[in-house]
């Protein structure tokens, strides 16, 4: 079976990237913490969506594109550029902080605090309104391995919003 | 922060939502985006450019300069220079074309523009032209027309060399680096400072001993003072631009890097494996300290690597921490084969609320039995 027409396939994927590009960033974003990386992260799934499009369907689009950002975010992430590089002994050497959550996001940031794991898992569920089991299926861990994450991710979030209401 | 306990979980969706709709997130040009693709899906099936389907080559038009005003850095051909490889199928030339580079598509630490042209390829030919040539650096413009802006030979370098050039009023460097090569870096002095950054992309020349690479940079400058440009094979060896072997050993840590050390380049570095690179030059200390940091924002703990240049054959390694530092493994001394020197390393988690440096004490044994301790730093 033939693919989409070249013609075909960049309608339909600039059609696809315009409405779709909003959530994914956002979802990005949830995971990264940087709007950046998040950047460069759906830049990446995007253009692999793209490479693979002859045999995904519009419809399956999103969410072919959504586990390509959950499932290769470190890798990205760390792809970004140089690591910092002190000369000296460690002094908290730190990456550019540039693109990093301001202030006023702080659920985003509290997130940042969480494991990966269970910051993929909060995001898909809180976020893209995933199901438990679709969320099992895309992280291809069981459905208990879903809901144990997500109780322990909320609880660290709880913990960690009030330590930071306790002390502003 | 205040956050609302009581309803912290039943809002949560609904905070995020709005949270994440507030965040200033750049949208892409979805056209742009798209064009992207195409070019990605092109260069995937352009596994081997015949001759019919040679590129245009347009010589120097408007602004750009031919061949001879493209400053070149193909290094000596070594003693035992080796052939090209014979691997089929021996298309008579080659055309690898790169992404952009630009901050459009980039990683928002360059500027949002490069001046001048940003999208180059490389054509290698199989039979050099009749003066040795046999690299063609171009541009890419609309509908990948390519628009040469100088050439170089590979002809007698050993293809674990590096060549590149640069010229035609490009703010890049444009050449070839050995086809066996996973990850590259470029060591020049300021590639860590601000206002330097740099964007590179790489692409394969199936069918050649060679991969197209581009490197452009926000500060022209910079292009001036490259020292070297450094290889590491999927194998994890090291190479200088000349293609000779630099002294390195993998460790295994938690990004299982790969430390080298050039008393050429005066450098030390890794190439991490998941895909970071840093370096330090090797004249500022008596015994260099490569410390890599990595945190998610700075208000979260930090990852670290610390690596410092020891005698080789020093033992009895002992790290004392400072207030900031959480935790780290026990550490080790490595030899580097083919150098004087050990590398003592640890990983390390750093705090972010105390500050300070996270060793305040290096201690090892020295080859000849002193016990040898660095505090000042």
């Amino acid at each position: 079976m033939f693919g989409p027409s070249k013609a075909t396939r960049d309608a339909e994927f600039t059609a696809f990237v315009s409405s779709a590009q909003t959530p994914l960033l956002r979802m990005a974003y949830a995971l990264t913490g940087d709007s950046h990386a998040a950047r460069d992260l759906v830049q990446e799934a995007l253009l692999k969506t793209y490479l693979a499009w002859g045999r995904i369907r519009t419809d399956d689009a999103l969410a072919y594109t959504r586990r390509i950002i959950v499932n290769q975010r470190i890798d990205t992430w760390r792809k970004t550029g140089k690591e910092t590089a002190s000369g000296e002994l460690p002094e908290g050497v730190r990456p550019d902080g540039s693109g990093t959550v301001d202030a006023r996001d702080s659920l985003v940031r509290l997130l940042a605090t969480l494991p990966e794991q269970q910051r993929k898992i909060v995001v898909l569920r809180h976020y893209a309104d995933m199901s438990e089991a679709q969320v099992a299926e895309q992280l291809g861990i069981s459905v208990g391995a879903v809901k144990s994450a997500a109780s322990r991710g909320l609880a660290a979030l709880r913990t960690h919003a009030a330590t930071e209401g306790g002390t502003r | 922060m205040n956050l609302d306990l009581s309803s912290f979980d039943p809002n949560l969706d609904e905070r995020l939502r709005r949270e994440l709709g507030e965040a200033d997130l750049t949208p892409f040009d979805p056209a742009a985006l798209t064009a992207a693709g195409g070019r990605a899906l092109r260069r995937r099936r352009f596994a081997v450019a015949s001759g019919a389907t040679a590129v245009v080559l347009a010589l120097a038009v408007g602004g750009f300069v031919a061949q001879d005003a493209f400053s070149r850095n193909a290094t000596p051909a070594p003693p035992m220079g080796t052939t090209a490889t014979t691997a089929a199928p021996l298309a008579p030339e080659v055309t690898a074309i790169m992404e952009p580079l630009n901050a459009s598509f980039g990683t928002g630490t360059v500027p949002s523009e490069i001046p001048g042209p940003n999208h180059f390829a490389v054509t290698w030919q199989r039979t050099p032209a009749p003066g040795g040539q046999d690299l063609t650096f171009s541009t890419v413009g609309d509908n990948d027309a390519l628009t040469a802006i100088g050439g170089s030979s590979t002809v007698g370098l050993s293809t674990d060399a590096v060549t590149w050039g640069t010229g035609g009023g490009i703010q890049a460097i444009v050449g070839v680096l050995p086809a066996a090569a996973a990850r590259f870096t470029v060591v020049q002095p300021y590639a860590a400072d601000g206002d330097h950054a740099s964007i590179s992309d790489r692409a394969p020349m199936v069918g050649s001993p060679w991969q197209a690479f581009a490197v452009a940079f926000q500060n022209p400058k910079d292009i001036d003072s490259i020292v070297d440009i450094l290889w590491m094979s999927h194998d994890a060896v090291v190479h200088d631009k000349s293609g000779a072997i630099v002294p390195s050993v993998t460790l295994t840590d938690r990004d299982h890097r790969t430390l080298y050390v050039s008393d050429a380049a005066d450098t030390m570095g890794t190439f991490s494996g998941s895909g970071g690179d840093a370096s330090m030059w090797l004249s500022t200390a008596e015994h260099p300290v490569l410390s890599i940091g990595r945190g998610a924002d700075k208000d979260s703990p930090m990852d670290g690597f610390f690596g410092m240049l020891v005698p080789s054959g020093s033992t009895a390694p002992a790290l004392t921490p400072n207030r900031s530092t959480d935790g780290f493994t026990q550490p080790q001394i490595v030899q580097i084969p083919g150098s004087d020197w050990a590398v003592l390393w640890c990983d390390y988690t750093a705090s972010s609320t105390t500050g300070g440096a996270a060793f305040a004490k290096v201690e090892w044994t020295a080859p000849d039995g002193a016990r040898t301790t660095v505090t000042k730093y």
